[in-house]
C-alpha cells in the first residue's frame, strides 16, 4: 500500500517542524478521505457511469428507442469525421470559445481600468455592465433573435430603414449570424469579466503606482509594467471560466438562431443531442461526446499551460 | 458566520418544501392516471383533456406537451423512450415511425373499436404488415393564404396556377414594396413539398413508392426538376433570401401586421388571422411546368398507445382514444387545433376560409407530403439545412440534391 | 492640453470617462430597454416601433401572464430547486475542499486530478445515461431528480473553494485540534466561517447558473406542474406564437427576482474569488 510506504517519511519530517497536517497518522488520513467520499460519490454516479455507458455505446448502433443493440467497432467514429455537418459545428465551437475568450478579455480588463477611476455615475455604470451577465442566455438569446431579425420589420433594421440605410439581413446570412452569435456572447460576458477584474485592480498596492509616478511612467508604461502583471491571477481565472463555457455552450445559439442558417451556428453540444437524441443515432451522438471530451480536455490543458506560463514570467 | 447560518436556515426551510410539494402532486383515491405526451401546445389541448376527464371521472391526464416548438417532440420522445418513461400515450410522426416500430414501442390497435371509424387512406402510413399501430382521425392541409387587399393593389384577385405566372405576381408585389410571399424555412419547405407532389401526379408517378425503401430512383431523378423551378421563388426575390434566419411567428407576424402578402399556412392559423382583422382567402400552390396545382396535406401525425401500457392504464388509454375519435373530441380538436376531422363519426365543419381547397383538393386526394420509409428525422433535418444553404446562395441545386442522395445512402440499413 | 492645471486636466478627464463610460453603459442596456418598453405594448405597437415608448401604457399583459400562466408555481419550483442544489453543493464542494488541505497524499492528488478532468465533461456527453439512472430510480420528471443533477456542480464549487482554503492560517486549525476538537468540527466551527468571502460567491454564482439552466430542466421534466420559471418562458414563445410583448412580459417577470438577488448580492459576487487567488 503506497500509504504505509509514506508513514515512515511523514514521521522523520515531523521532528522538523513541518506543517501540522503532515504529521498526522492513519486517523486523520481516513477522516480526510471520508471528506472526499461525497464528492467522489457524485462524481462516480453523475460523471463516470454515465461516461463509461457513453463511451460503451459509441461502438454501437444504439438508437436510444430500440433495446437491441449492435456492436458496429468504429462506425460511429468514422462517420464524425465524413459528416460535414457534425465538422462545421466542431469549427464554430471552436471559434466560439476562442473568440469570445479573446475579444471578451481584451475588452473587458480596460473597461475594468476604467471602472476604477472617479466619474459621475460609477456605481450604475458598473452595476449595469455586470447585470448584463446574469439572466438567462436560453431567454437573451431569444430576446435578440427578435431584435437581429434580419427582416425589414426586425428591431435594429428598423431604425436602420427609418435612418433611410438599407436593413441588414443579420441572421440570415451564414458569417453575419456566426458574428451576432459571438456579438451577443460578448455583449453578456464582457461585464461580468470586467467586474472581476476591478476586484484584481482595486487589491493592488496603491504604493506601486505612487512609486512609478516618482519614476515618471507614463499612464501606459504603469499599464504595462504594473497593471497587467498583477491582473495575471484574474486572467487566469476568467479565461479559464470564458473557455469552457465557450466550448460547452448550448443556450445561447440555441435561442438565436437554433444553429442555422445550414448548420452554420451549429455547435458540438446541440449537435450531440440532434444527432444522439432526436434523430435516434445515440451511438452516433456517444462518439461524438467522446471526441468532444478527449478535445475539452486538450483545450483546457492547452489554455493551463499557457496561462500558467504567462504567469511564472511576471510572478 | 452570520451569513452561513442564515443561509442553512433558508435551504433547511426549503429542504422540507420539496418532500411537501411532491406530496401536494400524488392523486388521491381510485383514479386512475395516465400520461399523454402532446404534440400540440398545451393551450390547444388543454380544453380536450378537461372534456375527456369530465366524461371519464376516474381517469385523469398527466399531459406534457413538447417543449418549444414541436421540432423538439423526437428528442423528449427519445428520451423517455430510454429511460422507459415512455407515455402511455403520445404522436408518432411521419419522422419517427419507423424508429418507433422498429423498437416495438406501439401497441397493435388494428382490431380495437375506435379504429372502425378511421379510413383506410389514414391507417396505411401506420400498418406494417397487416397491423395498424397509430391512430389519425384527422387530416391537416397547407395551402397558401394571402392578403386580398395586397394582391389587389398589384391587379390580382386570385394566387396564379403557375410558377412563372407566381413569379410574376411576386415581382410586381417587390416593385410595390411589398414582401410576396414567405414560408417557414426551419422546417420541411412548406412550398417544396406540394409542388413536388402535384409534379407526380401529373407523370404518373406513384408517390407512395418514392422513396419508399429507394424504388424509383435518386433524389437526383425525382427531386431535380421540381427543385430547379421551385428555386425561381429565391432567384425572382419572391420569396426574400432573408426568410432564411427567420422564425415562423415572425412570418405570421409580418402576414398579420399586413407587410407581408403570402405565405404558407393552414387551418391552425386561422384563429389568429381572425383577429387581426386582415381580409384574407387561401389558394392552392402553383403547378410547376410539367405539373399541376396541389396542396400540402396528408393524416396528422395519430394517436399511438404505448406498447408498455398494462391494465388499467391500458383501459384508461382505450377510452382516451375513443373520445379523441367521437363527435365531442373531433368538434373540440377542430375548434381548437384546427384539424379537419376524416373519420365517420363527425363530419368536418370546414372553415369558411378553406371551402373551395377542400372541395377540390383535399377531398380528391390531391395533396402530398413526402413519407420517409427510413430515418426521416435524419432526412427531414439534412433537408431543412440544405434548403437553407440554397436560398442563401452557399449550395446549388445540383449540389442539394446529391447531398440529400449520400445521405439517404449513409443511413441506408 | 499641457498648459492646462493639472487639477484642471484631472477634472476634464472625469468628465470625459463620465460621458464615455455612461454612453457606453446605456448603449449595451439598450435591449433591457427594449424588453421592459414592449411589454407595455400591444402587437402591433411593437412592430411598428418596437423602440419607441409605447403608444398607450398598458398593464393587460401582465394582467394576462399572471391569469394564464402558472407563474406562482413556477417561481416555486425555482426556489425550491436552486435553494436546495446549492446548499448541497456548497456542502459537498466545501467538504471536499477541506479533505483536500487536511492531508496532502497521493490520495487526494489523485482525487484533485480526476475531477480536474471531470470539470472538462460537457454534460450533452452524459445526458441520456444520467435519465436511465435517474429513470431507474424513478426520479425522471420530480424536482428531487432535478436537483440530484446538479450536484455535478459540487466539482465546480470544490475548485472555487479548495484555492480560498489553501490560503488560510494553518495555526488556527492546528490550535483547535490541540485543544481537542474532531475533524469535522473544526470544518464546522471554524474553517466554514473563515471561507465566507468564497462561500459568499460560490452561493452568488451556483445560484444564478442553477436558475438559469435551461437544458436539464427541458429534457428531465415533462409535468407542466414541475416547470421551472426558465422552462416557463421558453414555453410561452410557442403558447402566444405572434404575441410577443407577451412573451417579454413574461421575460420581465422571469427577470424580476434575478434582479433582486443581484442588487443584494452583486458586492459579494467576485470577492472571494480573488481573495482566494492572490497571492497571500
Amino acid at each position: 500500500m503506497p500509504s504505509q510506504a509514506r508513514e515512515p517519511k511523514s514521521r522523520h519530517s515531523s521532528t522538523e517542524g513541518t506543517p501540522w497536517f503532515k504529521t498526522r497518522g492513519f486517523a486523520e488520513s481516513a477522516s480526510s478521505t471520508g471528506f472526499l467520499v461525497p464528492i467522489l460519490a457524485v462524481f462516480i454516479v453523475l460523471t463516470l457511469i454515465p461516461l463509461i455507458q457513453t463511451v460503451y455505446y459509441s461502438f454501437t448502433d444504439y438508437t436510444g428507442l430500440n433495446p437491441n443493440v449492435n456492436f458496429v467497432g468504429l462506425a460511429n467514429y468514422n462517420k464524425v469525421f465524413t459528416d460535414p455537418s457534425l465538422l462545421v459545428g466542431l469549427g464554430f465551437t471552436v471559434l466560439f470559445a476562442v473568440a469570445t475568450t479573446l475579444i471578451t478579455t481584451v475588452l473587458a480588463i480596460p473597461l475594468a481600468v476604467l471602472l476604477n477611476t472617479k466619474f459621475y455615475g460609477r456605481s450604475f455604470a458598473r452595476s449595469l455592465f455586470f447585470f448584463l451577465g446574469v439572466p438567462s442566455l436560453i431567454v437573451l438569446g431569444m430576446v435578440w433573435s427578435f431584435i437581429l431579425s434580419p427582416l425589414k420589420t426586425g428591431a435594429v433594421n428598423t431604425v436602420l430603414v427609418n435612418l433611410g440605410l438599407d436593413s441588414v439581413p443579420w441572421l440570415s446570412d451564414s458569417t453575419l449570424a456566426r458574428v451576432c452569435v459571438i456579438f451577443v456572447a460578448i455583449w453578456a460576458a464582457v461585464g461580468w469579466h470586467a467586474t472581476l477584474y476591478l476586484a484584481y485592480l482595486q487589491a493592488i498596492p496603491a504604493d506601486l503606482y505612487e512609486q512609478a509616478a516618482v519614476d515618471g511612467a507614463t499612464g501606459l508604461q504603469k499599464f504595462v509594467h504594473i497593471t497587467l502583471p498583477q491582473l495575471i491571477p484574474g486572467i487566469v481565472v476568467s479565461t479559464f471560466l470564458l473557455i469552457t463555457n465557450g466550448l460547452k455552450v448550448y443556450d445561447l445559439p440555441f435561442g438565436m438562431t437554433k444553429g442555422g442558417p445550414g448548420y452554420s451556428t451549429n455547435t458540438i453540444t446541440q449537435a450531440i443531442i440532434v444527432h444522439g437524441i432526436s434523430q435516434s443515432q445515440y451511438g452516433l451522438g456517444s462518439a461524438l461526446a467522446v471526441l468532444f471530451t478527449l478535445s475539452c480536455l486538450i483545450i483546457v490543458l492547452g489554455q493551463t499551460l499557457i496561462t500558467s506560463a504567462l504567469s511564472r514570467r511576471f510572478a | 458566520m452570520k451569513f452561513s447560518k442564515s443561509l442553512i436556515a433558508a435551504v433547511a426551510t426549503a429542504a422540507m418544501i420539496v418532500p411537501l410539494a411532491a406530496c401536494g402532486s400524488a392523486g388521491a383515491g381510485d383514479t386512475t392516471t395516465i400520461s399523454y405526451f402532446s404534440w400540440n401546445n398545451e393551450n390547444q389541448v388543454k380544453p380536450i383533456i378537461e372534456a375527456f376527464e369530465a366524461a371519464n371521472p376516474g381517469i385523469t391526464v398527466d399531459l406534457s406537451t413538447a417543449q418549444g416548438e414541436a421540432s423538439d417532440y423526437a428528442q423528449t420522445l427519445t428520451t423517455r423512450a430510454a429511460g422507459n418513461q415512455l407515455p402511455n400515450v403520445f404522436h408518432m410522426s411521419i419522422e419517427t415511425r419507423n424508429e418507433i416500430l422498429d423498437a416495438g414501442l406501439a401497441r397493435d390497435i388494428t382490431d380495437e373499436d375506435f379504429m372502425q371509424s378511421i379510413p383506410d387512406t389514414n391507417k396505411e402510413l401506420y400498418t406494417r404488415d397487416g397491423k395498424v399501430y397509430g391512430m389519425s382521425p384527422t387530416a391537416w392541409v397547407g395551402v397558401i393564404v394571402y392578403n386580398k387587399d395586397l394582391l389587389s393593389q398589384v391587379g390580382y384577385d386570385s394566387v396564379p396556377e403557375t410558377i412563372d405566372e407566381f413569379v410574376e405576381l411576386g415581382e410586381k408585389l417587390n416593385d410595390a414594396g411589398i414582401t410576396a410571399y414567405m414560408d417557414d424555412p426551419t422546417v420541411v419547405s412548406g412550398s417544396f413539398q406540394p409542388m413536388l407532389g402535384g409534379y407526380y401526379a401529373a407523370q404518373g408517378i406513384e408517390t407512395s413508392a418514392w422513396p419508399e425503401m429507394g424504388e424509383g430512383g435518386t433524389f437526383t431523378e425525382q427531386w431535380k426538376t421540381t427543385l430547379t423551378e421551385w428555386k425561381k421563388l429565391i432567384d425572382s426575390g419572391t420569396m426574400p433570401k432573408e426568410v432564411v434566419g427567420v422564425t415562423n411567428d415572425q412570418i405570421k407576424q409580418q402576414f398579420m401586421t399586413g407587410q407581408l402578402a403570402m405565405f404558407r399556412s393552414g387551418p391552425w392559423d386561422f384563429a389568429d388571422l381572425d383577429s387581426s382583422g386582415i381580409d384574407y382567402a387561401v389558394a392552392p400552390f402553383p403547378a410547376i411546368e410539367g405539373g399541376e396545382t396541389y396542396v400540402g396535406g396528408g393524416p396528422d401525425s395519430p394517436y399511438v398507445i404505448s406498447s408498455q401500457s398494462e391494465g388499467d392504464k391500458l383501459e384508461a388509454a382505450k377510452k382516451f382514444l375513443s373520445f379523441l375519435n367521437s363527435e365531442e373530441g373531433l368538434k373540440l380538436a377542430e375548434e381548437n387545433i384546427g384539424q379537419i376531422s376524416v373519420s365517420s363519426e363527425y363530419a368536418a365543419n370546414v372553415d369558411e376560409h378553406l371551402q373551395d381547397v377542400y372541395d377540390e383538393y383535399v377531398t380528391t386526394g390531391k395533396y402530398y407530403w413526402t413519407n420517409w420509409s427510413q430515418n426521416g428525422n435524419v432526412m427531414a433535418t439534412e433537408m431543412v439545412s440544405q434548403f437553407q444553404l440554397l436560398m442563401q446562395g452557399e449550395a446549388s441545386v445540383d449540389e442539394v440534391i446529391a447531398h440529400m442522395d449520400e445521405v439517404w445512402e449513409a443511413n441506408a440499413k | 492640453m499641457n498648459g492646462l492645471k493639472p487639477s484642471t486636466r484631472a477634472k476634464i478627464g472625469v468628465w470625459v470617462r463620465t460621458v464615455l463610460v455612461n454612453l457606453v453603459a446605456i448603449v449595451m442596456a439598450i435591449p433591457l430597454y427594449y424588453i421592459i418598453i414592449n411589454s407595455f405594448k400591444s402587437s402591433m405597437d411593437m412592430a411598428v416601433s418596437p423602440f419607441g415608448l409605447p403608444g398607450e401604457w398598458s398593464f393587460d399583459n401582465y394582467v394576462d401572464a399572471f391569469a394564464n400562466l402558472p407563474i406562482a408555481r413556477s417561481f416555486l419550483n425555482s426556489i425550491i430547486v436552486t435553494g436546495v442544489a446549492v446548499f448541497f453543493q456548497l456542502f459537498i464542494g466545501s467538504l471536499a475542499a477541506y479533505g483536500m488541505i487536511l492531508r496532502k497524499s497521493w490520495f487526494t492528488a489523485g482525487v484533485g486530478a480526476v475531477l480536474m478532468i471531470a470539470f472538462c465533461i460537457p454534460l450533452q456527453a452524459t445526458l441520456i445515461p444520467q435519465y436511465r439512472i435517474e429513470a431507474s430510480l424513478g426520479l425522471v420528471n420530480t424536482l428531487q431528480g432535478l436537483i440530484l443533477l446538479y450536484l455535478v456542480n459540487s466539482i465546480f464549487c470544490y475548485f472555487l473553494i479548495v484555492g480560498y482554503m489553501r490560503k488560510l492560517p494553518m495555526e488556527v486549525i492546528e490550535a483547535a485540534r490541540i485543544d481537542g476538537a474532531g475533524p469535522f468540527r473544526i470544518y464546522y466551527t471554524i474553517v466554514l466561517p473563515m471561507c465566507t468571502p468564497i462561500l459568499a460567491t460560490v452561493v452568488v454564482f451556483q445560484t444564478l447558473s442553477t436558475w438559469n439552466d435551461f437544458l436539464q430542466p427541458n429534457v428531465f421534466l415533462s409535468s407542466t406542474d414541475n416547470r421551472t420559471i426558465i422552462l416557463q418562458v421558453f414555453n410561452s414563445m410557442s403558447q402566444f406564437t405572434t404575441n410577443w410583448p407577451a412573451f417579454m412580459t413574461i421575460t420581465v417577470i422571469a427577470l424580476v427576482p434575478v434582479f433582486i438577488f443581484f442588487i443584494f448580492c452583486q458586492k459579494w459576487i467576485v470577492s472571494g474569488l480573488v481573495a482566494g487567488s492572490v497571492k497571500g
